[in-house]
């Protein structure tokens, strides 16, 4: 004696499911912001303290600099500003640039700072650019942030 | 005696059970809703900013694009144009070519910071916390019209400087990769 098996499927109540993506939608809606702000720190060394930590170990870095004239980039190195490298603002500069920074960074690993020196006509779209390229994100467990070069400081150009 | 109580079945009750009558519902196909809200979640998810940060930009102001993922915190906010307009928290506070430009925006700068000093304070109070001389050390976030030239970056960066707020951010749109 067979029993009739019942073939009937059990739905399933989507319902609450539906209520809750919902709610879930009305939240993200409400609270979306269609423009992301991100932040770029920087520093004026005039008004670092001497006396802190970072003021000394400062000293002994080697002060690599970027130089932004109106129609040059240069990267110099120590206090003697040794030219490391000379580039103008043309997209395939700009190029040589990043690799050029990834490699200075990858023979000098424990340098983590860079002093930008903007001429003074020089537009603040092209210091972001600069900034851009000093603070790439590189997939290197090298950084700490995953940033080249994680600070970045103001000098006026002489 | 106990009085039986008796269930009373309705009309409609009746009518249901005794009459084979069985209500047949329409299935409603929900799938392509389902398609929907889907994108509609990923799409949103994808936009979501962890960022508190909100920015009124000033009129006349190209914020620049960068590849920075650092999320934006709420500080003093400093706005220039490319009129070279300035704003102190969404209030225009002059002209960077104005003469004497400098003196009356550091001097509201100056109140700006006490401001936040008092304000700071009096949260520490209502909190109960130890009411610790605060030292004034905050950061003023700069947003930049991308025709700015230095020269008033500069300048802005050393009367926030000489006031007492002596961090700086720069605020910039990020860039999607």
């Amino acid at each position: 004696m067979g029993k009739k098996k019942s073939k009937q499927m059990q739905r399933l109540n989507v319902v609450p499911i539906l209520d809750a993506v919902f709610i879930f939608i009305f939240y993200l809606v409400l609270s979306a912001k269609f423009i992301k702000f991100s932040e770029i720190n920087a520093k004026k060394p005039v008004i670092e303290e001497v006396s802190s930590g970072t003021a000394q170990d400062s000293l002994k870095s080697k002060n690599f600099r970027v130089k932004l004239y109106l129609d040059k980039i240069v990267v110099t190195e120590g206090l003697k500003q040794k030219v490391l490298t000379l580039q103008d603002w043309s997209d395939a500069s700009l190029d040589t640039l990043k690799t050029y920074l990834v490699k200075l960074k990858k023979d000098n690993p424990k340098e983590s700072a860079v002093i930008i020196q903007p001429h003074k006509k020089l537009e603040y779209s092209k210091i972001v650019t600069i900034i851009d390229l000093v603070q790439q994100y590189v997939d290197s467990k090298a950084t700490e942030t995953g940033k080249l070069f994680r600070s970045i400081a103001f000098e006026n150009l002489e | 005696m106990k009085k039986k109580v008796r269930y009373n079945m309705s009309l409609y009750e009746k009518r249901y059970r005794y009459s084979g009558f069985r209500a047949h519902f329409e299935d409603v196909d929900i799938t392509s809703l389902l398609d929907i809200l889907v994108i509609l979640l990923v799409f949103l998810i994808k936009n979501y900013s962890a960022s508190p940060l909100e920015i009124n930009l000033a009129p006349a102001l190209e914020i620049m694009t960068s590849q920075s993922k650092e999320a934006g915190q709420t500080y003093t906010l400093v706005q220039v144009n490319k009129d070279l307009d300035v704003f102190l928290k969404n209030n225009p506070v002059g002209n960077v070519k104005d003469t004497g430009f400098g003196k009356s925006f550091l001097n509201e700068l100056k109140i700006e910071a006490a401001r936040d000093n008092d304000a700071r304070e009096i949260a520490s109070q209502k909190n109960g916390t130890k009411v610790e001389k605060v030292k004034v050390r905050d950061t003023v976030n700069f947003v930049i019209d991308q025709s700015v030239k230095y020269e008033t970056i500069n300048l802005l960066m050393d009367l926030v400087a000489q006031s007492d707020y002596t961090n700086y951010k720069f605020i910039v749109r990020s860039r999607d990769e």
